[in-house]
């Protein structure tokens, strides 16, 4: 159970950031909505092979996003991005798992 | 002079370098991991080798079955499945003449193309596979020497 208000929900994550996340107002289509941003490094096993990459993710109230649908196009501090996939974590907060576009 | 696995390592992977798609970016039995600007880009190694001893003798004859193994990166989120088919298609024509290291044929034939679709990162990862049988034969105290 959540124990957060959604408007203490917003004021976290418009309060959050750092060295590795931060706070941003993410656009698309349909509107905007505040979320923490991190695009940590990942590497990526390819055959006999490392390939380095990031991992764009958004962490979001999840009553701002769960009308969005795979494949959105997002704008994150200029930058365009899809959203690959939704991970609701069941006390209203979400983590948007994005891709280039 | 360097064991023939090395020889052959260094000869495909000059033959392979300077491909339209691929460029410079032709990596040896190399262990770090690819960074963006490196790709797209190709990896060669020798995995295994399968060794029978064909003559006996004061010096036995090795023939030497390799499988050698050619891997294609490329990151992009559109027309990966294309770009990898244009990259094999490179590849398959560079290796297409006969191999020849100090004068001794070193036939390699195709066997296998395996091709992934890898979505960890913020851009899909391409990669396929095309493992080669490449044939060569020493002399069991000699293993620099390629022999016909």
């Amino acid at each position: 159970m959540s124990v957060e208000s959604a408007s203490d929900l917003l004021d976290i994550i418009e309060a959050l950031g750092g060295i590795d996340a931060e706070s941003v107002t993410v656009t698309h289509a349909g509107g905007s909505f505040s979320a923490i941003f991190a695009r940590p490094f990942v590497e990526v096993e390819a055959g006999g092979m490392g390939v380095e990459s990031r991992q764009p993710v958004l962490v979001a109230r999840t009553s701002d996003v769960s009308a969005l649908t795979k494949d959105t196009a997002l704008t994150v501090q200029g930058d365009s991005y899809k959203l690959r996939r939704q991970e609701p974590d069941g006390t209203g907060i979400t983590r948007l798992i994005l891709r280039t576009s | 002079m360097s064991h023939v696995r090395t020889q052959i390592r260094d000869a495909i992977a000059t033959r392979l370098t300077g491909l339209t798609t691929t460029g410079a970016r032709v990596y040896r039995s190399r262990v770090f991991s690819l960074e963006d600007a490196e790709l797209p880009s190709l990896s060669v190694y020798i995995k295994r080798e399968e060794i029978v001893q064909v003559t006996l003798g004061t010096t036995p004859v090795l023939t030497r079955r390799m499988e050698l193994v050619i891997e294609a990166h490329v990151a992009a989120n559109t027309d990966l499945d294309t770009t990898l088919d244009t990259i094999c298609a490179e590849v398959e024509t560079a290796m297409e003449p006969l191999l020849t290291i100090s004068g001794v044929n070193v036939p390699a034939i195709l066997r296998t193309t395996e091709i992934e679709f890898l979505s960890d990162g913020e851009e899909l990862i391409g990669l396929a596979t095309m493992t080669w049988s490449i044939d060569a034969r020493t002399a069991e105290d000699a293993p620099q020497t390629l022999v016909a």
